[in-house]
């Protein structure tokens, strides 16, 4: 009897074994941490380290402007962002975030104002996911900006 | 006599005890043969993704055919919908007063999306690509539109998959 409760048991183990590995759990901790990016983010933006920016992003994110073209890839990301004009203020507001597994989502608003341009709100869409060895990565941003959708230039009419 | 009747007793103890192990034994392999079953199912990111992609298609179908009960009904109950140029729509039923408002007044008479990705990760996937549309209002001229849209697909207890969290934005001019 013993024995075979003992090579049930066995059995059971080397069933359990032979599953895919359970996904991770999305916990308190990960929120924290995922939520921590957005504040990391506005820190970075508002002192332009945009090295450090961009190293918060995975190797293959994409970032998809307001009215713009998407940025895919941290090479293509930190490029662009070098190219921005000084941002003299910058913020989020009403950071919500959830997640599940390796992934995770947060939405906020976004103020930003760059020099001698109009202050600019906006609206994103924020997806996080967790690495190989566990670090939480921006995946993609898309944002959408609450100001008119930019004219298309006056053409000369031709004489 | 009595040691007779205590043997057989001890047998039928014995027998008993067995098979109730054998059956807790039998039961607990079915329990961990289910556990994975079940595991593995749940996070079969090809089926899942593919299940995703048929969602999206569901929902551009229905795009497509007017039809704002589907569209509608492929959201949350907690869906948050990033609008253009709009406050930001909470919960399901601002998610279907606007789609009600928006293809009762308008109708999109052709709808292009091209998905560039779908990650899935336990219960959410998220899906980006481009859509290209042409809008064709009660009044005036067909209008296209082109843009980038994100959505975060979360799975439904019933194995359905409905949108979470959405946006899109505005590249017409580009």
């Amino acid at each position: 009897m013993r024995v075979g409760t003992a090579l049930a048991g066995l059995a059971a183990s080397a069933l359990l074994a032979g599953c895919q590995p359970a996904a991770p759990r999305f916990t308190e901790q990960d929120m924290t941490t995922v939520r921590g990016l957005f504040d990391s983010v506005v820190t970075d933006v508002r002192a332009a380290n945009w090295t450090a920016w961009a190293a918060r992003w995975a190797e293959d994110g994409r970032f998809h402007p307001s009215n713009g073209l998407a940025i895919v890839g941290r090479p293509a990301l930190l490029a662009w962002a070098q190219a921005f004009p000084p941002v003299e203020s910058f913020s989020f507001a009403n950071v919500q975030v959830a997640g599940e597994s390796n992934l995770a989502h947060g939405t906020s608003a976004v103020f930003i104002k760059l020099r001698d341009l109009p202050p600019d709100t906006a609206k994103q869409l924020v997806v996080f996911r967790r690495d190989t060895s566990g670090v939480w990565q921006i995946l993609a941003v898309s944002v959408t900006s609450d100001l008119p959708l930019p004219q298309p230039a006056p053409t000369r009419a031709r004489r | 006599m009595v040691g007779q009747l205590a043997g057989r007793h001890s047998r039928n103890r014995s027998t008993w005890s067995s098979l109730m192990t054998s059956r807790f034994s039998l039961l607990a392999l079915a329990l961990a043969a289910t556990a994975c079953v079940s595991q593995s199912t749940r996070h079969d990111p090809a089926a899942d993704s593919t299940a995703v992609v048929a969602a999206m298609d569901a929902y551009v179908a229905a795009l497509r055919g007017n039809d704002a009960a589907t569209v509608s009904a492929l959201w949350t109950d907690d869906a948050v919908y990033a609008a253009l140029q709009t406050p930001t729509i909470r919960g399901h039923a601002a998610m279907d007063s606007l789609v009600r408002s928006h293809l009762s007044t308008m109708r999109i008479t052709e709808i292009t999306v091209r998905t560039e990705e779908t990650a899935v990760g336990g219960d959410l996937a998220v899906q980006w690509g481009s859509y290209s549309e042409v809008v064709q209002a009660q009044q005036g001229a067909p209008q296209p539109i082109r843009g980038r849209f994100m959505f975060v697909w979360r799975r439904q207890a019933d194995g359905s998959w409905k949108v979470a969290r959405g946006i899109g934005t505005d590249a017409t001019g580009l």
